[in-house]
């Protein structure tokens, strides 16, 4: 995925987890851990979905979330769904 | 009735009232409490995501719009539902499921997934296909009988067969 897009991704990503965990957008990295580092119950995983579903129309399915754990796991996620044909 | 027919008899009832008290109570005790188990199922027909018609959502649920309507404007006003006009067509009314209403719908879905995993996870293969083989017999006999009791047609038809009956054997005479 090209550096820009991917920090246009992690923008959009970090803004979407700070409005739903109350945390500051300088909080999160490529690494951090949706439930061991921001303690997300699945409700607040869903209202992270849903914005970025929302944000990006794309759907989001139950087998996508559990393969994702942290911030960047779903900056790639996005990036594949917005471009299948990249790696 | 015998013995294993009346175990059969009430596995079943229990199974259909406990499935049922169990998805009220769950949803009574979760984030979502002011939502009843049937306005939940209106938000399932209304789906996770683009708009419908009102017309689509009642075939979907299987209601009129006239019931659909007092449901959404319910919905409505708990913020788990938009209506807008068709841009296309202004005669046409869509309904679509607001975030509040995606995110219980999304938390539902996901209670019927745990309650299926549940179940189906401790069966090996071969029990799990048991299982769904048994099921899907059940739900077409089942659905059979539904079809048959509220359907209006077949219901007109089978009150005229009985009528008839009636009148055969009382040589005529309804009322004797």
């Amino acid at each position: 995925m090209p550096n820009q897009a991917k920090e246009s991704i992690a923008k959009i990503v970090s803004g979407a987890l700070a409005a739903v965990t109350g945390q500051s957008e300088d909080q999160f990295n490529e690494h951090t851990d949706l439930i061991r580092d921001l303690d997300m119950d699945s409700l607040a995983l869903y209202e992270l979905v849903i914005e970025l579903e929302e944000h990006y129309h794309l759907q989001i399915t139950d087998e996508d979330i559990d393969r994702i754990k942290t911030m960047g796991d779903i900056i790639s996620f996005i990036g594949r769904k917005l471009d299948p044909g990249a790696k | 009735m015998n013995d294993y027919e009346k175990r059969v008899n009430q596995l079943m009832l229990e199974i259909f009232d406990h499935i049922l008290v169990t998805e009220e109570k769950a949803l009574s005790r979760g984030n979502f409490s002011d939502l009843s188990v049937a306005e939940m199922h209106t938000l399932e027909g209304i789906g996770l995501y683009d708009s419908k018609t009102m017309s689509e959502t009642a075939a979907a649920l299987e209601i009129t719009t006239g019931t659909l309507t007092v449901a959404v404007d319910r919905l409505v006003r708990k913020g788990y539902v938009e209506r807008r006009r068709d841009p296309h067509d202004r005669r046409v009314v869509r309904v679509r499921l607001t975030k509040k209403g995606k995110l219980a719908y999304r938390m539902h879905a996901k209670f019927h997934t745990l309650l299926v995993d549940r179940l189906t996870n401790p069966l090996d293969q071969d029990q799990q296909q048991i299982l769904l083989a048994t099921l899907e017999r059940i739900a077409r006999f089942v659905n059979e009988q539904y079809k048959h009791y509220t359907d209006p047609v077949a219901m007109e038809t089978e009150a005229k067969r009985k009528s008839k009956q009636v009148r055969t054997m009382t040589g005529g005479h309804e009322n004797a």
